[in-house]
């Protein structure tokens, strides 16, 4: 039966970049320990590090090789070959090389994503990049270890010459390309003493012996110091028609385990190499717990259809009994599967070392990153859509935030910097916090460039938050003064309203001179909200819980009608725009006088608003369901969902309530975009799926 | 032209190589070389011709002299040509061809 390998190819690129994640991280770690180390020292590097890092090339180019990947397989074995003389000890671990190892995993990472996506390869860089591996290979950097007498390998020329060992094991259909290992062979003994050891395993019995097959393999011992291009050179011909290993050749190697054939272990789904997934890889564990609560919702449906079969009316506390358990059994099972959407923050913060090293070396800065909270987890949508506001603001951190060294040190602080990234779960939230020791917002040039436009009087006195609070209004944070990042389009604005796009929000604190701390806080999920179902006449609404504030009752002396025909109330000294819902909805409520019911207090991009309603019923958690996929966008409504009893709810877009009232056009939309059809659906109960 | 002739002679299979082994007249050497394992016969190989050889002949000569040895036949050569005899000793394969050490 002919398998159709091309199914395993999304599984092989997702685990290369896991594996070049992993890689990267183990080569910054090297960097860090290169650091410090005594000054110019060459690193006697952990040897786990570097067969770590060897697997995952190895893997990947033995599975690229499998899959018909040659430019991947190509690279992977120029890359292997030095970071295979790397852990033999024979080219020091220095910067340069932790450099070009990286930019080498950028390579392999391209020409991966470009597979996984049929784009086209960067061939120049490509080229280049193999280029400088190869000038490495075959001896431009000269080995600066000093010669240990136990390692014949060591002494004598000192750089990559041989003596070497080869493997070398031609693909079955060799012959028929033209190319004889012989000539090979003969080629090989020109640069020095052979020893050749054929491996005859793979021949078949006589009865199937095909004449024109390559059956055999060899391990080759090239004695002398030929150099390591013109070993390869001599393969040169057959490169895309075997497996060859070049390896410097004293065989006592430091207890290497043999790379391993297959693909690195999966458990460590936290060093993903991308923040974006396109499919998830699950623990077991999670599906097991997933099994295990089906298991028992059969169990439970089994009993309570014994009940049902033959009951009678003393059965009800046990049939009650049953139903609980039904109950629990679903609510785990609705745990389970949740949390298979699940995924460990771990793919976002995974990126970020590597950005801080290159922004550090760009920027002439010293920074240390220090992350934690890696395995706290979020839903898959809410973790592709955070990674950019995140990456922003670490961006942020060090352009801005962070000084000079020469500044840091003039102002009594460590050379170092420090940027601390934290992640936790909070009840349904998760918190994501980005702190820095730089120098904090600058407050008297956020005040000067507020005035400047407009925002603000000259004479208003702000308060430290407001101050700080203003980064994130639109069109303010691409200015020059606190933010020169201007030309890559995005601003603390945007940052800012993808958070909240995801229900979630962001807020900063500076402290001058100390540094500037963001706290982000997001939804464990996007499928389930946690909300408020109030009513409005005959009509229940929800309202996402992190949008409210408070709940207040005002007295109708407590409202002013301004001239534009809008309305506000006062809430501790300051003045807010009261919607009236029923008006905004166009619906008959139970009073309309104010006293009568409630304001809720809402806030949503930094701005309050209150919201009347007859009545509050409580807090609950509901399923959203796409009003835009069922039926179609709605100004005001963000989505639907599905009450207990069957009816539809609306819920409550406050983002958008919030913009129309600040905009003094409170009751704009009244009767023009009425939802009426949808609400007349109420009742209807499934109308929604 | 074949790569090999084979003569039966009182009590064994000799085998004289031609001067060209090499993969494309691969088929026509086993096919030779199956026959003499047909017979029960010790086994005379002549390589004293052979001038240019290749890695495919050459396995081929490893895996008849395995299937010779597996059958019980007795494999001798017969004043293998020095083209002959470098190529089996740099590919590793002399004592898998029979030759002696």
């Amino acid at each position: 039966m002919a398998i159709d390998i091309r199914q395993f190819h999304q599984t092989f690129l997702e685990e290369s970049l896991d594996g070049l994640a992993r890689m990267e991280a183990l080569l910054l770690r090297l960097e860090q320990d290169l650091a410090h180390a005594p000054a110019g020292a060459v690193q006697d590097a952990d040897p786990e590090t570097l067969n770590t890092i060897f697997r995952v090339v190895h893997s990947i180019k033995g599975s690229s090789g499998t899959f018909g990947f040659r430019d991947i397989t190509d690279f992977a074995h120029v890359l292997e070959s030095l970071l295979d003389i790397m852990r033999e000890g024979r080219v020091g671990v220095t910067r340069e090389l932790i450099n070009l190892l990286l930019k080498a995993g950028d390579g392999l990472r391209h020409l991966l994503t470009a597979a996984q996506t049929h784009a086209p390869v960067e061939e120049p860089m490509i080229q280049a990049l193999r280029g400088e591996l190869e000038a490495l290979l075959s001896g431009g950097v000269r080995d600066r270890r000093p010669a240990r007498t136990n390692d014949p390998a060591a002494t004598g020329a000192g750089n990559s010459a041989g003596p070497w060992h080869i493997a070398f094991r031609p693909k079955p259909h060799l012959f028929k390309t033209g190319n004889d290992p012989l000539r090979i062979l003969r080629e090989l003994e020109g640069l020095g003493k052979l020893r050749v050891q054929a491996e005859t395993d793979g021949l078949p019995a006589w009865g199937q012996f095909d004449p024109e097959t390559c059956y055999l393999a060899w391990r080759i011992d090239l004695a002398g110091d030929a150099p390591r291009a013109a070993v390869a050179e001599a393969f040169a011909w057959v490169s895309d028609d075997c497996q060859l290993e070049i390896v410097p050749a004293p065989a006592r190697r430091p207890k290497a385990p043999d790379p391993k054939p297959h693909a690195p272990e999966a458990d460590h789904p936290h060093d993903a190499a991308e923040g974006r997934v396109n499919s998830i890889r699950v623990n077991i564990p999670k599906v097991d717990a997933l099994v295990n609560t089906v298991g028992e919702l059969v169990i439970t449906q089994a009993m309570l259809g014994q009940i049902a079969n033959n009951f009678t009316p003393d059965k009800l506390p046990i049939l009650l009994t049953g139903l609980a358990q039904l109950e629990r059994n679903l609510r785990e099972l609705q745990d389970s599967v949740m949390s298979i959407r699940m995924v460990p923050l771990g793919f976002i913060f995974g990126r970020l070392p590597r950005l801080v090293r290159d922004m550090c070396q760009r920027l002439g800065k010293n920074v240390e990153i220090r992350i934690g909270g890696e395995r706290t987890e979020l839903d898959k949508t809410v973790i592709e859509r955070i990674s950019d506001p995140i990456l922003h603001i670490i961006r942020n951190c060090m352009d801005h935030g962070i000084e000079a060294p020469a500044a840091r040190r003039a102002a009594g602080k460590p050379e170092i910097a420090h940027i601390r990234l934290d992640a936790y779960q909070k009840g349904g939230n998760v918190m994501i916090e980005i702190e820095d020791d730089g120098r904090g917002l600058q407050r008297e040039k956020i005040h000067a460039e507020a005035v400047k436009r407009g925002l603000i009087h000259a004479d208003t006195p702000m308060d430290a938050e407001h101050m700080d609070h203003m980064i994130f209004v639109p069109g303010f944070s691409t200015a020059e003064v606190i933010n020169d990042i201007s030309g890559r389009g995005v601003g603390m604005d945007v940052v800012h309203n993808n958070i909240t796009d995801l229900g979630g929000n962001v807020e900063v604190a500076s402290e001058p001179g100390k540094g500037t701390r963001f706290a982000i806080r997001l939804p464990l999920t996007l499928a389930i909200l946690e909300g408020l179902s109030v009513v409005v006449g005959t009509q229940t609404y929800i309202l996402p819980l992190v949008s409210i504030t408070e709940s207040i009752r005002v007295g109708q002396g407590g409202l002013s009608r301004l001239p534009g025909g809008g309305e506000v109330f006062m809430l501790r000294e300051e003045y807010l725009p009261l919607i009236r819902l029923y008006e905004r909805f166009d619906i008959a409520p139970r009073s309309t006088n104010v006293a009568d019911g409630i304001i809720v207090v809402v806030e949503a991009e930094g701005r309050r608003v209150g919201l009347f309603v007859d009545d509050l019923l409580g807090q609950q958690q509901v399923v959203i369901k796409s009003l835009e996929t069922n039926y179609r966008k709605i100004d005001g409504i963000a989505a639907a969902t599905i009450m207990s009893d069957g009816t539809v709810a609306l819920i409550l877009d406050v983002g958008s309530l919030t913009r129309a009232a600040r905009a003094g056009t409170g009751r704009r939309f009244r009767g023009t975009d009425a939802a009426a059809p949808v609400l007349e659906e109420r009742g209807a109960g499934g109308a929604m799926h | 032209m074949d790569s090999v002739r084979a003569k039966r002679r009182a009590g064994e299979t000799k085998l004289v190589l031609d001067s060209v082994l090499d993969v494309s007249r691969a088929q026509a050497l086993y096919r030779t070389l199956d026959q003499a394992l047909g017979q029960s016969a010790p086994i005379v190989m002549d390589g004293s011709r052979v001038e240019r050889v290749d890695t495919a002949a050459v396995q081929m000569l490893a895996a008849f002299g395995r299937a010779a040895h597996e059958r019980g036949l007795k494999l001798k050569w017969q004043a293998p040509s020095a083209a002959l005899r470098q190529a089996v000793d740099l590919l590793g394969l002399g004592a898998m061809c029979g030759f002696e050490a």
